[in-house]
């Protein structure tokens, strides 16, 4: 299933570049980045919540271009999106990559 | 002042050159520096081989031209060192440890039982390394003319000649040392950087408060980049992180698996910390120069050095030129020497030859392939960014395959390695080619291209390769297990 769901989301982001999709290569990219940490073993529930949180991400950040918010609501100085995006792909995947190989290190290392 | 800290820290480096020469007995200490990194080495060497002037040079510049979205090369930094752990550290540790593999190549060559894969992936590492290291000598060019009173052709040289020392004749031992040194120089210097970038032009909100009154979308998660090349970036660089051969080979000089436990944290931090210059230094003077504070730099590439002439304080000064520096000698001697053993033990082995005296091939192999480089850093007129994208897009799509894929997917085969490696190598640089001719059709990065095009290749090769060999050699399965 794993190689299935991997040539998708490859074909996806191919599609998506190709043809100037960004919100098709968007979801390819989360399929083909989740596809990798499964069969590198990582902990299913973590893919499942770096997937869903970084297409939530990603959505609005493609949302937020299209439509050209308001750019004077602003967040710790920053305008929202820029700041949704610091901290929606840079921080908070620090909280959740790292810290799961900690916390899954024994299981990974006995396996 | 700039001479006194610039000479000081080029005879700390030349002294610790000194030492590991005296302690680089045999290959495994010239090429995998003794496979003994504990953690405390390997992180600093990890970050110092990956954060480069690609990073402190080539970003800030290509903020300065794109804006925000520039960032998007680097912001997946947070979490590739897990991916990397998770996908690539057992078999490459093993493959060191039980099969005495020294290099990438050698993975190729034990995994896959092929000698024809293991020659092609050595041709793409010394692609991607003349590529990667030209990137370094620009950036290295562009600081030490801005810094030194010798101007831009000695001051190269001098920088090269202690770079070429310690590096050619202390191998990856001397690079691993200097680079822990270099480490620490570079975390300290990045966070300088990003509180006096912060300071002198306003915090965040002076510096969204520039762009907002220029009316640029500089501050845009896109930039003026556009969505499709930022996605673009962000997953050749998260994905094409796993085929960087200068960085997945630290895995294999690691000397125990309990090491790696902290090992993405501290990576992750100690790198985003250094993002910190690409985001501070280039948000900061280009809101400088929107508000008419700064004049526009000649170059984009030059915003870095714009920033220490005019908005640094003149004691960071020094220390910040020797925190660049070091971040591009770091990278730039795991070039040489990942180079080097693709050319004198690898390359040397698919054509069927067989060298004595391994470590004095590697040097004599090193200063040849400085030398094409030096060609192609004066010959190529791109900023320092977009060489820096070229050599990561040529590693990504000719390795990431047959390493990512290829370690972990026990039915791929030898075909799968051959064709993906040749795929993603051909297609790195002929797109590259016709993107530089202006006739490249597509807004997509060439290198995300590239790498899809190759990991589609290898998983549909490996699955018809299946059905016609079910069962793998021997040697292959065993090196799986």
């Amino acid at each position: 299933m794993r190689f299935g769901f991997l040539v998708g989301s490859l074909i996806l982001v191919l599609v998506g570049g190709l043809f100037e999709s960004s919100w098709t290569m968007a979801l390819g990219g989360v399929g083909v980045l989740s596809c990798l940490a499964i069969w590198g073993s990582a902990p299913r529930r973590l893919v499942v919540v770096f997937g869903i949180w970084t297409a939530g991400i990603l959505a609005y950040l493609l949302w937020s271009g299209d439509s050209a918010p308001d750019t004077t609501m602003k967040l710790l100085g920053l305008p929202a999106p820029a700041f949704w995006m610091l901290l929606g792909i840079w921080v908070v995947p620090l909280l959740i990559w790292p810290l799961s190989f900690i916390r899954d290190f024994d299981r990974w290392k006995r396996q | 002042m700039n001479l006194l800290v610039g000479l000081t820290y080029l005879l700390i480096l030349i002294g610790i050159g000194v030492y590991a020469v005296r302690k680089t007995a045999d290959a495994g200490d010239y090429f995998l520096a003794g496979r003994r990194l504990g953690l405390l080495t390997l992180v600093p060497a990890t970050m110092a081989s990956i954060m480069s002037g690609f990073v402190f040079v080539g970003g800030p510049g290509l903020f300065y031209q794109v804006g925000l979205g520039s960032f998007w090369i680097t912001i997946s930094s947070s979490f590739t060192g897990a991916l990397m752990c998770w996908l690539l550290a057992k078999p490459l540790m093993h493959l060191s440890n039980q099969r005495g593999c020294l290099t990438i190549p050698d993975v190729i060559l034990e995994r896959f039982g092929c000698r024809f894969a293991s020659g092609c992936a050595s041709v793409a590492i010394l692609t991607g390394v003349i590529g990667y290291l030209a990137t370094q000598l620009l950036a290295l060019g562009i600081l030490l003319d801005s810094m030194t009173p010798l101007g831009r052709g000695p001051a190269v040289f001098l920088g090269l000649g202690v770079l070429v020392f310690y590096s050619a004749a202390g191998g990856m031992l001397a690079g691993v040392y200097t680079d822990v040194v270099q480490g620490a120089i570079m975390l300290w210097v990045a966070t300088l950087i990003f509180y006096f970038a912060l300071a002198g032009s306003g915090g965040l909100e002076g510096i969204t408060t520039a762009f907002v009154r220029a009316g640029s979308s500089g501050l845009s998660p896109w930039g003026e980049a556009g969505a499709l090349t930022c996605l673009g970036w962000f997953f050749l660089f998260s994905v094409g992180s796993l085929g960087q051969p200068h960085v997945v080979n630290r895995l294999m000089m690691i000397r125990d698996l309990r090491v790696l436990k902290y090992f993405p944290l501290l990576l992750a931090i100690t790198m985003m910390v250094c993002g910190l210059v690409w985001l501070g230094a280039g948000a900061g003077v280009r809101s400088l120069v929107l508000d008419g504070a700064l004049p526009a730099p000649a170059e984009p590439d030059d915003a870095i050095t714009l920033f220490f002439s005019r908005v640094a304080p003149g004691w960071l000064v020094p220390f910040a030129y020797v925190g660049v520096v070091a971040a591009i000698m770091s990278t730039a001697d795991s070039f040489v020497n990942v180079g080097a053993a693709a050319a004198s033990r690898d390359l040397a082995r698919a054509f069927g030859l067989r060298l004595e005296r391994q470590v004095m091939w590697g040097r004599c192999c090193s200063l040849v392939i400085y030398a094409l480089a030096g060609v192609l850093a004066i010959g190529s007129r791109m900023l320092v960014a977009y060489l820096g994208i070229l050599a990561f897009s040529s590693f990504a799509a000719a390795l990431t395959p047959a390493l990512a894929i290829g370690l972990n997917w026990r039915e791929a085969g030898r075909w799968a390695a051959r064709v993906s490696i040749i795929t993603g190598l051909a297609l790195s640089t002929g797109l590259e080619i016709l993107r530089h001719l202006g006739i490249y059709p597509f807004s997509v990065s060439p290198g995300l291209l590239a790498l899809v095009s190759s990991l589609l290749v290898f998983l549909i090769v490996g699955r018809v390769e299946t059905s016609y060999e079910p069962v793998r050699p021997a040697k292959v399965s065993a090196s799986m297990d």
